[in-house]
């Protein structure tokens, strides 16, 4: 068997093989065992797949797959004919048998001849220019919440200029290469900067228009001031998301005024009047207690008619750090609570006829059902400086929103008269945080056999947690238990592919990963 | 290291200084922050064993093992014998997250665990907290098959301990541990060992009664069909350390296959009713001053691996009675350069060629593939071994240029013309080995 083509067929693949042809093992794989199930995860390429323990016994007995040992061996393929996989039928059944085979061989549990198949390697590469800019209009805020990752106390509001918001947009939009962009207003509060959301917004689609760039505005609130302002944001054709933790009693624990009151009521009124003003705001609520996952998800279905929102635990960041316990047990409760989304995306798909677009959930099910990356958070190398800039109220720029008003990952500033461009190519802190970040050189993630996978996750809360950047993700057992149960759930259901929803749109879904 | 540079430079010693060291720790050893001074020279993998449980003195230790530039992966061995063990070490579970280096925690367990709920429970909480804090866990399960080498119905109570060991491995599985391993109790290994009567350390077990080698064979024939059941359901055990006797079962520090070679020491076709027993006549083959002549292991005994005991003394293994040198009084280095070392050597010429018959050449390789490294290169003034989990290669000067220029970038065409066909043999051997990728 000679080359390969990277998008080869069984049909081709059939065709190609030769009997004098040498199957070769693969050391290093990851076994996962149910009953009358293996689960085989390739940890170099990010491959998987789940066999019948029948179609397993036969690879190890032939020694195909040989667990634990890391050398390889090899059978002839012709010594291999006589025999078929004890599932199939009769030993007649030969095409099943080389079906197995090539399941294995493009997952890179098998090589051929010393042939490994191609991977493409769009899991780990990284966009070269930003395309989503994030505003932090002020650090200050209406609400005082007890998680929030500002610990902001200074009488100053920090309020980012009009003249400060142009420079930037018109900067990255005429000096960043790339057809699409989008303007993210965030905070604190943003709204509490509407002057400047107004004119950043009207300047953007201007500038934009002349520079010939495609543009989307948004724009993250806690929905206090929306009754006053949707109306507003309306005719500005900015898209809000709304901070909502939950029912009432969830969301007054954290999501509070100075005065220590729940904000609930407020919030809902705010959302009421997005609707009227015809805005169809998205929804993001942060978990605090992982019993409340299911709650949540409820409460966004059925209160708030939502079909597509974002659901993340609490972070061990700015005040937090202070009010919430990040006790030992706490990755697997989140890890336990998180997956009964997915049969909760099920009966309401049952119920609607309509699959439920819950994040990351979506996300971790588009990874796993293509070698595509359609989102460039949380798996490092991430977008921080890749796909995104964050920018401070003050105008300094830093590679992620998460990182905004940290001074150790400062990039520069807007002001500066370097070209942006040039200002990310030659920036020694991204060459860093490209480098640490990525998975093989986070010391940590040496052995995992999720590390193509998950990528050491976010290098925001590596840092927050462990005071460094080249450090596994806080939440690394979180990670672990979901993709391992996620693929199972996708070998017993493959319905379960729809819960990708909105990044099909982006991703090519192979069948053959299913 | 005097010794190998007068030898023919490319003639390399069978047993270099090791690269995995396992290590027994208590608070009080003052020995033990220098010896890991020198260690981390050495080491790619520093396994502890905390003897007597965790201790904010043994936190430190690891914690500034931890802050040393140099990058071995830390292995940490839990006892969980002491009572309430889950509650002591429960508090440790957050700094030791915090550890910076590839970390797992294995906690070792014996058959009680697998036994009794209330143990088993303990434990398996253990293990998900640890785990749940980000660690990586394993569990080391010390078996004592000589405990029940005698009386009526051996096999059948055999069986029962590895049904219950069975669910236990499956739950602590489950629980996120990553890695199941097996060795013999220490109980086990004075019965089967040659008395070398000098030289040994000063701690011999005592009682050692007659077990009848047939039994014992038998039940270690158990032992093995129960482990390749479960590699044949995707449960992967294996052997921290050899069982004597088990001649299919290598010596492998947890990961590797049981399909080859035989443990240390015996005569692998015991005659059926031959009874073992102490003494220097066990095996005419072994000469303790004559390490050279010893049969040649498919363990790293001494060369891939060492031990060191709670006194500081280097021995090839665990088990081994053998004692290399004492850490207390003289420096690793010194101590392994004394060493005998025999004289076969290993590398370059010995992989496979790719141009005869088939059964030598069992991958073609097409000169376009470009060999992608999986290994570590220890770098020393002999040559270098190449390293790949806990297995390694020694590479000479040559080898070592050539191992240098795999990176994933060259294709074997370049590597042929720079340093001719033999190079496709060792590059086709690194492959078979587990030790490059070969990709497009
Ligand atoms: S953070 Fe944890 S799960 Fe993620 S790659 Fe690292 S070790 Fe694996
Ligand atoms: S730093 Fe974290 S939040 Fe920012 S892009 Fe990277 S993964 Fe996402």
């Amino acid at each position: 068997m000679g080359k390969f083509a990277p998008d080869l067929t069984f049909e081709k693949f059939r065709e190609n093989l030769a009997p004098d042809d040498l199957l070769f093992s693969v050391p290093d794989l990851y076994f996962s065992f149910r009953p009358g199930r293996v689960l085989i995860v390739e940890p170099e390429s990010a491959s998987w797949i789940v066999l019948p323990q029948a179609d397993f016994s036969f690879l190890t007995s032939t020694g195909l797959i040989n667990p634990g040992a890391n050398e390889r061996t090899f059978r002839k393929l012709a010594d291999l004919n006589l025999i078929a996989p004890p599932s199939s039928p009769s030993p007649a059944d030969y095409d099943n048998f080389l079906r197995l085979l090539y399941r294995l061989f493009i997952r890179n549990m098998l090589t051929i001849n010393g042939y490994s198949y191609y991977q493409p390697s769009s899991l780990w590469q990284v966009q070269k220019y930003p395309h989503y800019f994030n505003l932090h209009l002020t650090e200050s805020c209406n609400l005082a919440c007890r998680y929030c990752r500002v610990d902001h106390n200074s009488p100053d509001p920090m309020m980012m200029s009009v003249e400060t918001c142009k420079k930037i947009i018109r900067r990255v939009l005429e000096e960043i290469p790339g057809q699409k962009c989008i303007i993210g207003f965030h905070g604190g509060e943003p709204l509490l900067n509407i002057e400047v959301v107004v004119e950043g917004s009207r300047y953007a689609r201007e500038v934009a228009a002349s520079a010939g760039k495609e543009l989307s505005l948004s724009l993250q609130t806690n929905g206090l001031l929306l009754g006053r302002y949707s109306q507003l944001l309306k005719e500005l054709r900015v898209d809000v998301g709304v901070s909502i933790d939950g029912p009432e009693e969830i969301h007054n624990r954290m999501r509070i005024f100075r005065s220590g009151r729940g904000s609930f009521q407020e919030v809902m009124a705010g959302i009421e009047a997005a609707r009227k003003a015809g805005l169809n705001p998205g929804f993001l609520a942060v978990i605090h207690e992982p019993e409340d996952y299911l709650t949540v998800a409820r409460f966004m279905v059925e209160n708030l008619q939502a079909k597509s929102f974002r659901l993340n635990y609490s972070c061990y960041e700015g005040r937090a750090k202070k009010v919430l316990s990040f006790d030992l047990q706490r990755a697997a409760d989140f890890a336990y609570h998180w997956l009964q989304l997915i049969d909760f995306a099920r009966e309401e798909f049952m119920r609607t006829g309509t699959w439920l677009s819950i994040d990351d959930l979506n996300l971790f099910v588009a990874h796993l059902v293509s070698k595509q990356r359609p989102h460039m958070c949380y798996r490092s190398p991430c977008g921080a400086g890749n796909s995104i800039l964050g920018f401070g109220h003050d105008g300094k720029i830093y590679p992620c929103e998460e990182l905004v008003g940290k001074e150790e990952f400062c990039l520069g500033h807007i002001d500066d008269p370097t070209s942006l461009g040039r200002l990310l190519s030659e920036s020694e802190l991204l060459a860093t945080l490209a480098r640490n970040r990525y998975v093989d050189n986070v010391p940590a993630c040496a052995d995992c056999p999720w590390r193509h996978f998950h990528g050491a996750g976010c290098l925001n809360k590596s840092y927050e947690y462990f005071g460094d950047i080249a450090h596994r993700d806080p939440m690394c057992y979180f990670y672990r238990t979901v993709f391992e149960e996620l693929l199972w759930r996708l070998s017993e259901n493959q319905e379960i592919k729809n819960l990708i929803s909105y990044y099909k749109k982006y991703i090519r879904m192979e069948g053959e990963w299913l | 290291m005097k010794k190998f540079l007068k030898r023919k430079i490319d003639l390399l010693p069978q047993r270099p200084e090791p690269f995995v060291f396992r290590m027994e720790i208590t608070p009080e050893a003052r020995w033990i922050k220098s010896a890991l001074n020198q260690l981390l020279d050495f080491s790619t993998i520093i396994q502890l064993e905390a003897i007597e449980g965790l201790s904010d003195e043994l936190l430190q230790i690891v914690q500034d093992l931890d802050r040393h530039p140099r990058e071995p992966k830390i292995r940490l061995i839990l006892p969980s014998s002491q009572n309430n063990f889950s509650s002591s070490f429960s508090s440790y579970a957050k700094p030791l997250s915090k550890l910076k280096k590839s970390t797992i925690v294995i906690f070792l367990a014996s058959i009680s665990h697998a036994q009794e709920p209330s143990l088993k429970n303990e434990l398996l909480e253990t293990i998900k907290s640890f785990s749940s804090a980000g660690l990586k866990t394993g569990l080391l399960v010390e078996l004592a098959p000589t405990e029940l080498a005698s009386g009526i119905e051996t096999e059948a109570r055999f069986k029962a301990q590895l049904l219950a060991l069975e669910e236990l491995i499956a739950c602590a599985a489950h629980a996120g541990a990553l890695e199941m391993a097996l060795r013999p109790s220490l109980s086990y290994i004075p019965r089967l060992r040659p008395n070398f009567s000098e030289k040994t350390s000063k701690h011999r077990p005592t009682e050692a009664t007659d077990v009848s080698v047939s039994t014992l064979a038998s039940l270690l024939s158990c032992l093995l069909s129960w482990i390749n059941e479960l590699k044949a359901r995707g449960l992967v055990l294996s052997f921290e350390e050899c069982f004597p006797l088990a001649s299919s079962a290598p010596y492998s520090h947890l990961t590797q296959g049981l399909n080859k070679g035989f443990s240390l020491n015996l005569n692998p076709n015991p005659e059926p009713n031959f009874k073992l027993n102490l003494g220097p006549n066990l095996n005419p083959n072994l000469d303790p001053n004559n390490f050279t002549n010893w049969p040649m292991p498919n363990c790293r005994q001494a060369f891939g691996s060492c031990f060191i005991d709670r006194n500081g003394l280097i021995k090839p293994c665990r088990l081994s009675e053998y004692i290399l040198g004492d850490l207390k009084e003289k420096q690793l280095k010194d101590i392994f350069s004394s060493f005998i070392f025999s004289d076969r050597h290993y590398c370059f010429s010995s992989f496979p060629a790719t141009s005869s018959s088939s059964l030598n050449t069992p991958v073609r390789l097409d000169s376009g593939l470009k060999p992608v490294p999986l290994f570590q290169l220890l770098h020393r003034n002999w040559g270098s071994t190449l390293v790949h989990g806990y297995d390694s290669l020694l590479l000479s000067h040559k080898g070592v240029r050539l191992a240098r220029s795999i990176d994933g970038r060259h294709n074997l065409r370049w590597f042929k013309k720079k340093f001719g066909a033999k190079a496709l043999s060792f590059i086709c051997g690194l492959f078979l080995k587990g030790y490059i990728r070969l990709e497009e």
